[in-house]
C-alpha cells in the first residue's frame, strides 16, 4: 500500500469523520477515551497541549487560555509518557490483503491516537523487531506515520517474542496494540503476558482473510505455507475442514480467554468488513464474542 | 441375445487400464495451495489420516471416466457382434419311420437312404443353424432336440427305425411347426421320405415344408388281412381255417405260397400256392387239424418268395379253442331239465362233478351251493342257500314271486322272453356295487350279473325245478346264450388279435399287480390296474407273451397295410401354401455399431477433460 492511498483525502476524511464520531460519543457519555489503567504517577507539570473535545474541562489550564485565548490542557509528566505502540505484523502470513488491512487499520488508529495528542510510536515485526519510527505526537506526526506504514511489507516468519521484544522490554508501558494474525506456532501468551506483566495495556487486533475462516478448497492440494515454505499434502473434504475449522475455532477461543483473563481487548477484523467497525471495537476494548 | 467378437484379441486394449490404475495410484495429483499458515491444517491432516488411512485409493471420478474410454475403445476395436433369438434359423428334420422304409433297396434300405440324404442336407446346413430332429411312425417322436451338434445330430439320425407301422406325417408336421414357433427366428420342415405315407393329413404348418425323397417304385405283395377260426369238417373233425387277404400291390402278375407253421417251432401246418393278377386281391384260407393241447399256440403265416419289403410278408394268429366247450354240472341231484337243455347243443360235453375240477375255459353249472372259489371262468348258479354269494346277498325265500322286468339286451337273455314263467318259490337277491340285475319281480331281484375280473358269474335266485320255465322254450335258449358266451369269452382269452400301433389291453384276475410282456423289442414288465395292463408301444409285429402269476397269454399283433405296402410311387406331397417367413438361411448377424463405441469412448475422454479443467475452488493468492 502507498503513502499516497493512506494520506488519500478520502481516507483521511474517513478517519476525521471517524474521530468526530468518538467525540460525539465521549461527549454523550457513551466513552470514547480509553480508560486506562494507568494514572499519572507524578504531579509534576509537563506541557500543555491544546484542547480537543472530549477532553475533561476540568484540567484545562483557565491562566493559559485566558492568556492565549486557546484552550490547552496541563500534561502532567506520567500523561506525557504514555505511548500507543503499534504492533503491526508484518509475517509473510499477511501478505496481501491482510496487511493492506492491518496498515489501515493501524493507519486509523495512530490518526486517531495523534489526532488525540497521545504519542504514537509504530513497531513493525515479524520474526525479529523491525527497524520503526520514533514516537511522535500530534497531527503533524500523522503524514509520516502514514508514510511508515506504506512502507512496510510481508515477509518472514511470525515470532512475536521476538518481534515484541523492544515493547515488552521498554521502560514506560503504555497502549500496546498488536495487529497481527496470531498464527505463530510458539503461541502467543508467553509474550502477551509479558506486556501485560509489565504494565502495558494490550489490545489484540486479529487480522484475518474471510477465506481463512471458510476455506473454499477442495480436493487433493498440497498447501504451502507463506512463511515456512513447509508443504502438507491433504485431501480436503468436509471432515478435514471440519478440523480445520475446530483447530481455528480454538485459537479463537485461546485469544478470547487471554483477552478476558487479562483484561485486555480481543477484536477479529476481516478484511472484507467495514475498517470503522474494528476501529470502533478496539476503542471500546471490546472482546469478540466466541465463534461459531 | 447371443454377443459375439469378431476381433478378440482387439481386447488386450484393456491391457491400457493397468497403468493408468497405476498411475492414478502412483502419482501425486495434487494442486499446490498457497496459504497463510498450515499450522492450523496440520491438524486437519494428523485426523484425516487417522481415520482414513486409505483414503489414497478414494475413487477417482477421472479415473473411472478415463477406464471407462478404454472399455470402450476396446469393445470397438473387438467388433462385437450380436444376433437376436428371433434373427436365427432353425430346421426340423422329420425322419419318416413309417414301415415302407424299411424297404430294401439294393444293399440298402429307403432308411438307410433317408439317413444319407439328411446327412448330406446337414453338410449344407449353416453352423450357426439349429436342426430339430423328429422321427414320424404311427405318432411323432423326437430324436433329437435342437441343437447344431453334428456329433448329435448324426447320432439322431441312427436312432430312427422303420417300425411295423402306417406312417402318418401329421403329428410330427405339427409338433415340429410348434418346436419352430417357440423358438423363434426362421425356420423351415424338411422331411425325409419315400413318399409313401398311409394316413393323408390335414396338418398346415406355417413354415415352408420340403420333401426329400429317397427310394424308387417298386413291387410289393402284402399280407392285409389275418383271421384264425376253429370249424369242423365235413367229417365232424375240429379243424382250425386260417383266412389270410393277399394284395398284389404291383403291375403284373405273380405266384405267392403262403405257409401257416407253429411258432415256436416252425412245424408246417398248411400252404397253399396261389396266382395274384396285378393289382389283384386274393382271399386264401389254410385248414389245419385242431389237434389237442395246441389252443393258444402260435400261429405264422408266411409269404414267399418274400420281396422288397418284409414287414408285411408274414402275418402272426393263435390258434383258436375248437367248438366243443367243457360243461360241468354241480348239483346235489340230477337236474335233468339242465342236461336237457345241454344235449341240444352237440358241441357241448357235459359231465357231472364237483366245481373244483371244472375246467378253467369251460362253463360251470352249480346248483344249491355257491361255491368261493372255482376254477372256471364262466359259472352260473341257480339257487344258492341264503348269504353272501359273490357281488350278491341271498335273502331268505318267498312264495310265487312274478316277474316284472328282465334284461333283453344281456347276451344271456337274448333272443327269449320269460312272459309266462312261473315260480314256485326264489330267493331274492341284494346286489354288491359291482352287481346288476338280470330279472326283476314284484318280491325282488330274482337273478343277477355278478361278474368280475376273473369271468361271468351268472346267479339266479332259483333252481329249475322250482318254476315252470323249464317247460317253456326261454329255458333252452337261455341255456343256449350261457353257453355261447362261455365260447366267447374263452376265444378272447385265447385269441385277441391286435395291429401294430395299437395300444394292447389284457386282462388278468385281480390279485395280480404286474405282469411280463416278451415282445419282438424285448421284454418288459408292466403295472396292473384294476385288473388291467396296457402296453402302449407295439410298434414291431409278432407274438407278444404276456406272462403273469398262475397264468400267461399269447397275444398276436400285425401289421396290416395295404396303403404302407404300396410303393410304387409317392402319395404324400408337402402341404402347399405355406407362408414363407423368411429366405433361406440365417440373417446375417447384426454388428454393433463400433463407432457408437467409439463416441462412447471419445464422450467418456471429454468428460474426463471437463473434470480436470473445472475450476477448484482455491483461495485467493494460491498457486
Amino acid at each position: 500500500m502507498s503513502a499516497l492511498e493512506l494520506l488519500d483525502p478520502g481516507f483521511v476524511a474517513r478517519l476525521e469523520a471517524l474521530r468526530r464520531r468518538l467525540v460525539v460519543r465521549a461527549s454523550a457519555g457513551l466513552g470514547g477515551e480509553r480508560s486506562s489503567r494507568r494514572r499519572g504517577a507524578s504531579a509534576d507539570f509537563a506541557e500543555h497541549r491544546p484542547y480537543s473535545p472530549g477532553d475533561d474541562l476540568r484540567r484545562i489550564d483557565w491562566a493559559a487560555f485566558a492568556r492565549s485565548g486557546e484552550p490547552v490542557l496541563k500534561l502532567f509528566r506520567a500523561e506525557e509518557d504514555a505511548l500507543v505502540r503499534l504492533a503491526v505484523d508484518t509475517s509473510a502470513s499477511l501478505e496481501g490483503p491482510k496487511l493492506d488491512h492491518a496498515v489501515r487499520l493501524a493507519a486509523a488508529l495512530g490518526y486517531l491516537a495523534l489526532a488525540a495528542g497521545e504519542r504514537v510510536q509504530l513497531v513493525p515485526f515479524a520474526d525479529a523487531p523491525a527497524e520503526g519510527p520514533a514516537p511522535s505526537r500530534g497531527r503533524r506526526a500523522v503524514p509520516a506515520l502514514f508514510q511508515a506504514l506504506s512502507e512496510l511489507t510481508a515477509r518472514g516468519a511470525t515470532d512475536l517474542s521476538r518481534g515484541l521484544e523492544p515493547a515488552l522490554s521498554a521502560r514506560r508501558p503504555g497502549l500496546l496494540l498488536v495487529l497481527s494474525d496470531f498464527l505463530d506456532r510458539a503461541g502467543f501468551e508467553g509474550p502477551l503476558r509479558r506486556a501485560c506483566a509489565a504494565g502495558h495495556e494490550v489490545a489484540l487486533v486479529q487480522v484475518l482473510a474471510p477465506e481463512e475462516l471458510d476455506p473454499a478448497l477442495e480436493g487433493d492440494l498440497v498447501l504451502e505455507d507463506s512463511e515456512t515454505g513447509d508443504a502438507v499434502e491433504l485431501t480436503l473434504d468436509a471432515r478435514a475442514l471440519a478440523a480445520y475449522r475446530a483447530r481455528l475455532g480454538a485459537l479463537f477461543a485461546a485469544l478470547r480467554g487471554f483477552a478476558r483473563t487479562h483484561r485486555a481487548g480481543y477484536v477479529r477484523a476481516l478484511t472484507d468488513r467495514p475498517l470503522e467497525d474494528a476501529v470502533l471495537r478496539v476503542l471500546d476494548h471490546a472482546v469478540e464474542e466466541p465463534w461459531t | 441375445m447371443d454377443l459375439r467378437l469378431l476381433e478378440p484379441r482387439a481386447l488386450w486394449l484393456l491391457g491400457a487400464a493397468l497403468p493408468l490404475v497405476a498411475l492414478y495410484v502412483l502419482r501425486a495429483r495434487r494442486v499446490r495451495v498457497r496459504v497463510p499458515s498450515t499450522w492450523l491444517w496440520e491438524a486437519a491432516r494428523r485426523e484425516a489420516l487417522a481415520r482414513r488411512p486409505w483414503q489414497r485409493l478414494r475413487p477417482e471420478a477421472s479415473l473411472l471416466l478415463e477406464l471407462l474410454a478404454v472399455l470402450a475403445l476396446s469393445l470397438a476395436a473387438a467388433k462385437p457382434v450380436v444376433r437376436r433369438p428371433e434373427a436365427r434359423a432353425h430346421v426340423a428334420l422329420i425322419i419318416d419311420e413309417s414301415a415302407s422304409m424299411g424297404t430294401r433297396e439294393s444293399a440298402s434300405t429307403r432308411l438307410e437312404l433317408a439317413r444319407r440324404a439328411a446327412e448330406a442336407f446337414l453338410r449344407a446346413v449353416p453352423s450357426d443353424t439349429d436342426v430339430l430332429v423328429l422321427g414320424a411312425a404311427h405318432e411323432a417322436r423326437v430324436l433329437s432336440a435342437p441343437t447344431r451338434d453334428p456329433t448329435a445330430l448324426r447320432a439322431a439320425l441312427q436312432r430312427a427305425r422303420a417300425w411295423d407301422v402306417e406312417g402318418g406325417l401329421d403329428e410330427a408336421l405339427r409338433l415340429a411347426d410348434d418346436r419352430l414357433r417357440a423358438l423363434g427366428g426362421s425356420g423351415r420342415i424338411v422331411v425325409v421320405s419315400d413318399g409313401a405315407v398311409a394316413r393323408s393329413g390335414s396338418a398346415r404348418p406355417r413354415v415352408p415344408v420340403e420333401l426329400l425323397r429317397v427310394g424308387a417304385p417298386v413291387i410289393n405283395v402284402a399280407l392285409s388281412r389275418v383271421e384264425l377260426r376253429a370249424a369242423r369238417d365235413p367229417r365232424g373233425h375240429d379243424v382250425v381255417q386260417a383266412f389270410a387277404l393277399v394284395a398284389n400291390l404291383g403291375e403284373a402278375a405273380t405266384t405267392i405260397s403262403l405257409t401257416a407253421r407253429l411258432s415256436p417251432g416252425g412245424e408246417a401246418l398248411a400252404s397253399h400256392t396261389l396266382e395274384l393278377p396285378a393289382g389283384g386281391r386274393v382271399p386264401v384260407t389254410l385248414t389245419f387239424p385242431a389237434l389237442a393241447g395246441r389252443e393258444g399256440l402260435g400261429v405264422v403265416l408266411e409269404k414267399t418268395p418274400p420281396d422288397a419289403l418284409t414287414a408285411d410278408d408274414r402275418v402272426f394268429a393263435v390258434i383258436p379253442p375248437g367248438r366243443s366247450l367243457a360243461v360241468t354240472v354241480d348239483a346235489p341231484e340230477e337236474e335233468p331239465w339242465l342236461l336237457r337243455a345241454l344235449a341240444a347243443d352237440p358241441e357241448v360235453v357235459v359231465r357231472r362233478g364237483p366245481s373244483r375240477e371244472a375246467p378253467e375255459d369251460g362253463l360251470l353249472f352249480v346248483l344249491g351251493a355257491c361255491p368261493a372259489a372255482v376254477p372256471s371262468r364262466s359259472v352260473v348258479v341257480l339257487g344258492p342257500p341264503p348269504g353272501r354269494c359273490g357281488e350278491v346277498s341271498v335273502g331268505a325265500a318267498v312264495e310265487a314271486p312274478r316277474i316284472t322286468a328282465y334284461a333283453t339286451t344281456d347276451p344271456r337273455l337274448r333272443f327269449l322272453t320269460l312272459d309266462g314263467v312261473h315260480l314256485v318259490r326264489a330267493t331274492p337277491l341284494e346286489l354288491g356295487p359291482h352287481a346288476t340285475a338280470l330279472v326283476r319281480s314284484d318280491l325282488g331281484v330274482l337273478a343277477a350279473d355278478a361278474s368280475d375280473a376273473l369271468g361271468t358269474r351268472t346267479v339266479l335266485g332259483f333252481t329249475p325245478g322250482e318254476s315252470d320255465w323249464p317247460l317253456h322254450a326261454s329255458f333252452v335258449v337261455f341255456v343256449r346264450n350261457t353257453v355261447e358266451l362261455a365260447r366267447a369269452q374263452r376265444a378272447r382269452r385265447l385269441a385277441g388279435s391286435s395291429r401294430t400301433a395299437e395300444p394292447l389291453r389284457v386282462e388278468v384276475p385281480g390279485s395280480v399287480t404286474a405282469l411280463t410282456a416278451r415282445t419282438p423289442e424285448g421284454s418288459v414288465t408292466l403295472p396292473v390296474v384294476d385288473g388291467a395292463a396296457l402296453l402302449g408301444e407295439t410298434r414291431r409285429a409278432g407274438l407278444y407273451a404276456l406272462r403273469w402269476p398262475g397264468g400267461e397269454s399269447l397275444r398276436p399283433v400285425n401289421f396290416l397295410s395295404e396303403r404302407e405296402g404300396d410303393l410304387r410311387g409317392a402319395t404324400w406331397v408337402p402341404p402347399q401354401g405355406a407362408r414363407s417367413s423368411s429366405p433361406r438361411g440365417a440373417p446375417p448377424p447384426r454388428e454393433l455399431p463400433g463407432p457408437w463405441l467409439a463416441l462412447l469412448a471419445a464422450l467418456a475422454a471429454l468428460g474426463d477433460l471437463l473434470w480436470l479443467s473445472r475450476t477448484k475452488r482455491l483461495t485467493r493468492g494460491a498457486a
